[in-house]
């Protein structure tokens, strides 16, 4: 599938934990209380739907790491591990936090101990800011973990100021903050409600990531933390310019009313923002690829991803393949080397 | 369903050199005692004492608009408020840009009214007969949209038959916010009326439902503004999803004020995952971009500002459906667009220009 001659880091890789896996991490209290009571596993509403089983979801059975080492690390120097685990659901603070702990307490013991290419993106509650501050702290010790994992589907965009402190504390440790697909914030996935098939969800997924590219650039958290990143994972991408332009077009207009947005909004995106390959969501003609790539404007913001082990028709190998692409390398893996500090030996 | 390539299509004799065809106008009453004289006397009291919350009937304040009001400084008439005045819109608007057709509604009156229940249904139908009377019948180039109580169906199929015997009635106005997915069957009955008279339903900016963001509410007014999308490509995916197109095959969406340059992406995205996940939508039996295509068209106002001005003919070919989109001032609100000024040489050819100005809406609405 793909060129081994020349690295490749895969930034986007899932792994699924259950109840079951957390128990060793949790304490005597929680053990029996999630034994004993009806409280059900977290997850995305989503997941309820037939076609979402067929097509996207992670099931544990379909992953271990000796899987994982044949269809991703053969050829990956490094793979970013996504486990995502529904804790923005649970509206018991206490029990929020303690499943977010045991599943990265889980991550380090069964993936990042057992695999030295591995990376992760720590679980943290964003419904109780303060609580994900002290899980990003406890994390932070292990240089394993590169990001901290938020949902796409939340109650707010993430510039939110109720989410400044997650923010700060992931800058002030070096952790990138990634958004990705799913989420169970209890808020509808569209801003006209309930969707009435997972199809439908899932093709306006971007705008949920729209919402957040949006909320964070006129938050004026970038003038906050000018070192904070944000990934945006499984987001798709080929959406990207239309938003670039109409918030450069409105901030033209109405600029006073966010004076800390000192530059046109793209310039933000462009700046701050990483997204993942797959989905790739490719225009209809290779004319129309070319013209996208240019209006995306920046050959360091796209990072190879498999989105393992989702399955896709088509994706790296068509957009690897446009002829002279000069950012080959940055997508496949010098921007996710220099993002999260990889060392990645040239020519593998 | 209006279709076939322009050549084959009559060129209207109302057509010349530098005509525009605007389809999207918005008059005013002067005052709320306009609509009296077409209201039934008992629901006068009701209607004095409409109460709409100055932010809306959310109550939230979502930042602030860069003006006090959203119209432009000079299309004050000496009485009443901007689009008040036929006088003015003549003289400022319809005699000064050649405007031979202005497609006109009040859509801030609609926002201050009820949009369901029986004052709902008996205001939106005062408002329908004032607009008949005092403009529709006052000059030839103005024609109009219906206005619906846009969260009763029903209502609103039983107002849009009501206004058959006023041909000059060419779409139906929905708020593009709604409590449900315009796919959804409480809306249908409204769909069917307009579509007897092969009217397009036009979605404009505005509504009481839902959030504008996808993810929860906005915080400044600007996103507000940038994220109006969100909700378009929300809505055309709960209609292409919603086998309403197969029910009901001339129906049609006029998306008005929300830019096109979203759409490709939406098309790809929308094209790829029907093939991998048919299971779900197992009704739609092509894919989904040849809906859209079908069923879709767009006003230019704003239009998208990519960086390079040839950009935006890029995307104008992603997009592949010149035949659907139409010229739209916006007039008398700030964000005017001039028609002699927007769609430069850099953006489209000459042809195409004539065909968004003019020719393509006159063939998409059913004029008389």
């Amino acid at each position: 599938m793909t060129n081994t001659s020349t690295p490749l880091i895969d930034s986007d890789v899932h792994c699924a934990v259950t109840r079951d896996d957390l128990m060793p991490y949790v304490s005597e209290y929680w053990r029996e209380t999630l034994e004993t009571t009806n409280q059900r596993e977290p997850g995305s509403p989503a997941m309820t739907y037939p076609d979402w089983n067929t097509a996207l979801r992670t099931r544990k059975g379909d992953l271990s790491l000796d899987r994982l080492r044949t269809d991703v690390l053969d050829d990956a120097s490094y793979a970013i591990l996504y486990c995502y685990y529904g804790v923005e659901a649970v509206t018991h603070p206490y029990r929020a936090e303690v499943t977010a702990t045991a599943v990265n307490r889980w991550l380090q013991e069964h993936w990042l101990d057992q695999d030295s290419r591995l990376r992760a993106s720590a679980v943290v509650t964003p419904q109780y800011p303060e609580m994900a501050v002290r899980e990003i702290e406890r994390v932070a010790e292990d240089p394993r973990f590169v990001q901290i994992l938020l949902p796409a589907r939340a109650p707010a965009g993430y510039g939110h100021q109720q989410y400044w402190p997650i923010l700060r504390a992931a800058e002030r440790h070096g952790l990138r903050v990634a958004i990705t697909a799913g989420g169970g914030s209890g808020a509808p996935p569209t801003p006209v409600g309930w969707a009435g098939s997972f199809y439908e969800e899932y093709n306006l997924a971007p705008t949920l990531f729209q919402s957040h590219i949006l909320s964070l650039v006129m938050s004026g958290i970038f003038a906050e933390c000018p070192d904070l990143r944000v990934v945006l994972a499984e987001s798709g991408w080929t959406w990207l310019p239309p938003l670039m332009w109409r918030m450069d077009q409105e901030w033209k207009a109405v600029h006073r009313e966010v004076p800390w947005v000192k530059d046109a909004p793209s310039s933000y995106v462009r700046s701050f923002f990483k997204l993942t390959t797959q989905p790739f969501d490719s225009p209809e003609s290779p004319a129309h690829l070319r013209a996208l790539l240019d209006h995306i404007g920046s050959d360091d913001m796209l990072m190879y991803s498999s989105d393992y082990p989702h399955k896709y028709l088509h994706g790296n190998d068509e957009l690897l393949s446009v002829p002279a692409l000069e950012s080959r390398e940055k997508i496949r893996w010098r921007t996710a080397a220099a993002l999260y500090g990889l060392d990645v030996r040239d020519g593998g | 369903m209006t279709t076939g390539s322009l050549a084959t299509a009559k060129v209207s004799r109302q057509w010349s050199p530098g005509a525009v065809i605007d389809c999207d106008v918005h008059n005013e009453i002067k005052s709320r005692d306009d609509l009296k004289p077409y209201l039934a006397r008992r629901w006068h009291e009701a209607y004095d004492n409409v109460a709409v919350l100055p932010s809306g009937q959310t109550g939230l304040v979502v930042g602030a608009r860069p003006h006090r009001d959203i119209f432009r400084r000079d299309a004050v008439p000496a009485e009443g408020p901007p689009g008040s005045d036929l006088g003015l819109l003549r003289e400022q608007h319809l005699d000064r840009y050649n405007v031979a057709r202005a497609l006109l509604h009040p859509v801030l009156v609609v926002l201050r009214n009820p949009t369901y229940g029986i004052l709902g249904r008996e205001v939106i139908s005062a408002l329908n007969r004032w607009m008949q009377a005092e403009w529709l019948e006052q000059d030839d180039r103005l024609f109009g949209a219906v206005s619906v109580t846009v969260e009763d169906g029903q209502g609103a199929a039983d107002e849009i038959r009501r206004t058959a015997d006023c041909d000059r009635f060419v779409k139906v106005m929905m708020t593009i916010q709604t409590r449900e997915g315009l796919g959804h069957p409480r809306y249908w009955p409204m769909y069917e009326a307009a579509a007897e008279r092969d009217m397009p339903i036009a979605a404009h900016v505005g509504g009481f439902s839902g959030t504008h963001m996808a993810a929860g509410w906005p915080v400044y007014w600007i996103e507000s503004h940038v994220s109006y999308p969100q909700v378009y490509a929300a809505q055309v995916m709960s209609l292409v999803c919603s086998g309403v197109f197969d029910r009901i095959p001339n129906l049609r969406f006029v998306l008005e004020e929300g830019g096109v340059a979203w759409v490709p992406a939406l098309m790809w995205r929308a094209d790829h995952s029907w093939r991998t996940m048919r299971a779900g939508v197992a009704h739609l039996q092509e894919p989904p971009s040849q809906i859209i295509r079908r069923h879709f068209a767009f006003t230019t106002q704003p239009l998208d500002e990519p960086e390079k001005p040839e950009y935006l003919r890029e995307v104008l070919a992603q997009l592949d459906m010149m035949d659907s989109i139409f010229f739209a001032s916006d007039y008398p609100h700030w964000d005017f667009d001039d028609p002699s000024r927007v769609l430069t040489s850099r953006q489209v050819d000459d042809h195409t220009r004539e065909r968004i100005l003019f020719h393509n809406a006159d063939r998409f609405f059913p004029f008389p």
